[in-house]
């Protein structure tokens, strides 16, 4: 039951990750007009529609933490959790920015509790990381997998 | 050699090591009252922050109003509110020849136009935003702030140029277009913690001329238009700022202005100092919910760790009876007790003041949005000093509620403990 812990803990950021952008602290609901004179999403929307996919990603990798063998699979992924919270956090930032207006939702609310969800994944998965592998013998790991 | 020092080192019985083996013996009564300190802890930081942000949001509005009096068509006192607090933008529209009638009455000290425009939202991810045209030569209101950012005197400011506020995303030198014409950014002002912060100004002379020439059509198909068209353009204004004379009173002028101009010109005013008024209320009732509410945290805290210290040094008098006996001084024990409730605080107050930081201080813009209360984030050492009264608050909990169960085991009768129960 132990082990299951960070895997749950995973599981409720990634969903957290996922339905933030769109429930808890919504992004812009507003559309523009183009000139064509059809409608289209603000920028922040497209950011809500990757950080749901990393939310999911996240969430499917603490199921298979809850039920990964302790010395197999759970180092890496640890990592690729951690890999997934990076790309949280820089996805409102770097990757797809949300809107600049500084009194806009996504701007004011959205991106500061992505950032917080991100980070506390990322600490997560790097706290799974450094206990999943023993310090003192950095590939002990990948060692008594061999026969 | 080394060895043997670590080991020794490791068995010290110092009150520290003492103190963190008993939190850590118990890790479910460690934690709730490391909780209960963090609950205190973040409610007051939360009250001290949300009080210093509201009070120096009250002032920055306070100090830029200018005007005792702002006359508005009739209906539009609340939106002439909403886009002096929290910059939603408005448009309505009166006569000008207003204004001179106004400076005729012998209480009146000045009176100057403001006409208000909202922008379209044209480009992706913007959103609309409220231009303020204003009188350079007669304004009282806005332009002393305004000059304060201004490299050049406020009359010299073109009619192609514009100052906006903090939180538009627009550098000094750069262009910005509205309703198609391109404005250059003269100056970006500081936080103001009002609706100004969200707005952008203009000459009256340009907001006319933006009213007049710039895309009339589409202004006209979004029922944007002043008045009765682009001719009004001229002889239209949104509000009249008036300053009252030192001596006359406010309320009389507003009275006898209502007297003569309510229903010829369909008015209504707004007096400055009720606004203000009613905002304090609100910031005082809002800090003093706030600040109850820490306090009976507070009060539950201290009771709860005051019952539990009493409780565990009823448990533990013959721990503390052999301690006694393997040398340790009354004075020892109590020290034990005491650093044991430091460290509880000491986490208690980390938690709670790290929790705040997170949650309070990047979502506070979007809570004062969502209740239309002026706000103006506080400066570092301003944020550090509440930081710091809130740390000690929360440290001095813990060892004030264990304080009793401390002095009570320097009379501690070691004897008689050590037989106890048998």
């Amino acid at each position: 039951m132990k082990q299951k812990i960070p895997g749950l803990a995973f599981i409720v950021l990634g969903l957290l990750l996922a339905a933030l952008p769109f429930w808890i602290l919504p992004v812009c609901d507003q559309s523009v007009a183009t000139a064509a004179g059809g409608q289209m999403p603000m920028r922040c929307h497209w950011t809500a529609r990757a950080e749901l996919g990393l939310g999911l990603l996240v969430a499917f990798g603490g199921l298979l933490y809850c039920v990964a063998p302790e010395k197999g699979l759970r180092p890496g992924l640890a990592i690729m959790q951690a890999g997934a919270a990076c790309l949280a956090f820089l996805m409102p930032e770097l990757f797809i920015p949300v809107c600049d207006g500084a009194r806009m939702p996504c701007h004011i609310g959205t991106q500061h509790g992505l950032r917080i969800v991100s980070l506390l994944t990322l600490f997560l998965a790097l706290g799974c990381t450094f206990s999943d592998i023993p310090l003192r013998h950095p590939l002990s790991w990948t060692r008594q997998r061999k026969p | 050699m080394d060895q043997a020092k670590e080991t020794v080192k490791a068995r010290a019985l110092t009150p520290l090591a003492l103190a963190w083996a008993t939190l850590r013996r118990r890790p479910a009564r460690s934690g709730s009252l490391c909780l209960l300190v963090a609950l205190f802890a973040f409610a007051l930081c939360a009250a001290a922050l949300v009080n210093a942000w509201l009070k120096s949001g009250l002032s920055g509005l306070s100090g830029r109003m200018g005007a005792d009096i702002l006359i508005v068509p009739y209906g539009y006192e609340k939106k002439l509110e909403g886009a002096l607090l929290r910059g939603e933008p408005s448009q309505f529209y009166t006569k000008v020849e207003l204004v001179d009638k106004i400076r005729g009455h012998a209480f009146v000290a000045a009176a100057s136009p403001q006409l208000f425009l909202t922008s379209l939202s044209a480009g992706c991810c913007s959103v609309k935003v409220q231009l303020v045209g204003f009188d350079p030569a007669t304004d009282f209101s806005v332009g002393p702030w305004l000059r304060s950012r201004l490299d050049k005197p406020l009359g010299q400011l073109g009619t192609d140029e514009i100052v906006v506020g903090a939180l538009i995303t627009a550098k000094p030198g750069e262009s910005i277009r509205f309703f198609g014409k391109p404005f250059t950014v003269a100056a970006r002002m500081d936080r103001s913690g009002m609706g100004f912060d969200s707005s952008v100004f203009m000459t009256l002379e340009a907001a006319r001329l933006l009213t007049k020439e710039a895309l009339f059509a589409e202004l006209a198909a979004e029922g944007l238009m002043p008045l009765g068209g682009a001719d009004d353009a001229d002889a239209a204004i949104s509000s009249v700022l008036i300053k009252v004379k030192d001596g006359s009173s406010v309320k009389e002028a507003a009275n006898e202005l209502m007297r003569l101009y309510a229903i010829p010109y369909n008015l209504d005013m707004l007096v400055a100092a009720d606004m203000l008024s009613a905002i304090s209320s609100s910031i005082k009732n809002l800090s003093l919910l706030l600040f109850g509410l820490a306090c009976g945290l507070w009060g539950i805290a201290l009771l709860a760790l005051f019952v539990v210290f009493s409780a565990g040094q009823a448990e533990r008098r013959r721990e503390m009876a052999i301690l006694r006996l393997l040398g340790a001084t009354r004075k020892r024990l109590a020290l034990i007790t005491l650093t044991e409730a430091l460290l509880i605080s000491l986490a208690g107050a980390a938690g709670g003041l790290g929790a705040a930081g997170l949650l309070l201080l990047p979502f506070a813009p979007l809570l004062f949005q969502t209740l239309g209360l002026p706000y103006l984030p506080l400066s570092c050492g301003q944020a550090l000093a509440v930081g710091i009264t809130v740390a000690l608050l929360a440290l001095l909990t813990g060892p004030l509620a264990a304080s009793w169960s401390a002095l009570s085991l320097t009379r501690l009768d070691t004897y008689q403990s050590l037989r106890e129960g048998e």
